[in-house]
């Protein structure tokens, strides 16, 4: 388990902190360790931490730690970095199909699925979130039943819905705020995922969860301003 | 408190005081030209960091409504105010002064792509997810006290006119581009086009080709301002100030940290060259700028932040 870091200094203020090369929970759950670590150190000259699937990016303050510096603090942590995995479990209630996934049936007639079959197997698994990004509080989950797979549209919506729960290819997202985008959308989650009070519903390293709902859980939910946190 | 006459093209309030919350997908945003804008709160009395406005192009026209210091850094020789109904000629790159219902007059930048207005106290700032000011918005600044007027004298910013030549490090996915590739970066010139904002600036130019096995694709990684990515066409972004945390295009290089004021200042239509420098030339390069910097405004290690 133990492999050799490799660090490449990533512009003349960071420095990339490379694992093996593959999407996978477990090289993943090293890199948030490792950025906790990092981060646990309340270093002043480190600014801040970007994880990605395979790769931890440290932002340092050049004026303030040179790269041998950086280097050093980053290869004495990463001999007492634990790979346990801190992440949480969210639960996502989404209602899916009908005018809040206006894509569900598509998606299933692409894999030769019904639509019911599509939310079942969309709702079985644990989704690991490998990192957020794209937009504030956007999860990069791992996870999807490769049957309900599905081409991102060939058209992309001028205005999504925040909330909209949708399938690109091999991958499967929310949108936190409202924008263009050209996933399919299947479903939509009252809940909201971020905004700059609570900051991320979703946080680096947790696993994810979808539950069905339907529209009237969804009103309520919404309603009770529970969505809004 | 000020108040927004003229918006100017795309006024944005900024800090250099970063937020933390980079993993969650939270862009850095913060001043594309930090020089300038350190200038501008030193004019000022500010620490470093405080929020300032960024102009674009043209600066913005505002009225204030109390005694306040202010400065103009980037862009222009001097300002217009007016005081009393009457127009008065101040210089940029002074510690100026206004009374209530003083005016500062919106006007085009004559070179350069960016300003930078600083208040004594400084904006009050309740956002990390800025947006551009709009006609008859009205800010409100923090307390703050007059500073003793100063001046930045001859100090030397960089400013490019039509052309630049911005040094770059190798980019983390250097081995993922072709000899070829490789050698049409460094040595062929590179067009500003008009498809650029804080969030990036596209280049036109040669095309950069891959490596074998290698499609310019990479799995989701973090990403940072003078990031110079590829895009599957070939053609090169160079990332700013307010780009997404993290990007799947491979990187071919990085413009080092003392060049990417020279980067926040060229407009489009300028031609752009990129020259080699490793990470102890790259960290050498800013500590002298930096010194330099400190040493013409007589200050001792001036902060800048990144």
């Amino acid at each position: 388990m133990k492999n050799k870091l490799t660090l490449l200094p990533h512009g003349d203020r960071a420095v990339d902190v490379v694992f093996e090369n593959e999407i996978s929970p477990a090289v993943n759950a090293r890199v948030h360790a490792l950025s906790r670590a990092v981060l646990g150190k309340e270093h002043p000259g480190i600014i801040s931490c970007i994880p990605g699937y395979r790769v931890l990016t440290v932002e340092y303050d050049p004026l303030c730690l040179t790269y041998g510096q950086i280097c050093l603090f980053l290869r004495e942590l990463s001999s007492e970095e634990k790979s346990k995995n801190a992440g949480r479990i969210v639960r996502i209630p989404v209602c899916y199909g009908g005018s809040f996934g206006p894509d569900l049936e598509e998606v299933a007639k692409h894999a030769g699925l019904s639509a019911e079959e599509v939310i079942l197997r969309h709702t079985a698994p644990d989704y690991h979130v490998y990192m957020l990004g794209f937009r504030p509080g956007f999860p990069y989950l791992g996870g999807l039943d490769p049957a309900i797979a599905c081409p991102r549209r060939a058209t992309p919506r001028q205005i999504v819905e925040q909330g909209s729960v949708g399938i690109a290819g091999a991958q499967t997202g929310v949108y936190p705020e409202q924008s263009p985008g050209g996933w399919n959308l299947i479903g939509r989650t009252p809940l909201k995922l971020f905004d700059e009070k609570s900051l991320s519903l979703i946080q680096p390293g947790d696993t994810v969860h979808f539950e069905k709902i339907d529209e009237t859980e969804f009103k309520e939910i919404e309603r009770s301003g529970r969505g809004k946190r | 408190m000020i108040e927004i006459l003229e918006k100017g093209f795309f006024t944005l309030p900024v800090t250099s005081k970063r937020h933390t919350f980079a993993s969650l997908g939270v862009p850095a945003g913060g001043p594309m030209d930090s020089f300038r804008y350190v200038l501008a709160n030193y004019l000022v009395g500010n620490p470093p960091d405080t929020p300032a406005l960024e102009a674009t192009l043209i600066l913005p026209g505002i009225r204030f409504t109390d005694r306040r210091a202010f400065s103009v850094v980037g862009g222009v020789k001097s300002i217009l105010l007016l005081h009393r109904g009457k127009k008065q000629l101040l210089p940029a790159g002074e510690t100026l002064f206004a009374e209530p219902g003083d005016e500062l007059l919106v006007a085009p930048l004559e070179y350069g792509m960016r300003a930078y207005l600083a208040i004594s106290g400084g904006l009050r700032m309740e956002t990390f997810r800025p947006k551009p000011v709009l006609k008859g918005d009205r800010l409100a600044l923090q307390p703050g006290r007059l500073p003793d007027p100063r001046s930045l004298g001859e100090i030397s910013l960089p400013m490019p006119e039509r052309e630049a030549v911005l040094r770059v490090m190798d980019g983390v996915q250097y081995d993922h581009f072709s000899e070829d590739g490789i050698r049409a970066f460094y040595n062929s010139e590179y067009l500003y086009t008009p498809q650029s904002d804080r969030m990036g600036i596209r280049l036109s130019g040669e095309a950069v080709s891959f490596a074998n096995g290698h499609d310019g694709n990479i799995l989701s990684e973090g990403i940072l301002m003078g990031d110079i990515q590829i895009t599957s066409s070939g053609q090169p972004i160079l990332l700013m100030a307010d780009c997404q945390t993290v990007g799947g295009y491979a990187k071919i290089a990085h413009v080092i940290a003392a060049d990417l004021p020279v980067a926040a200042q060229l407009r489009p239509g300028s031609k752009i060259r990129f020259r080699r420098v490793d990470v102890f030339e790259a960290q050498a390069l800013l500590h002298r700028k930096i010194r330099e910097i400190g040493e013409s405004i007589q200050v001792d290690g001036l902060y800048t932040p990144f």
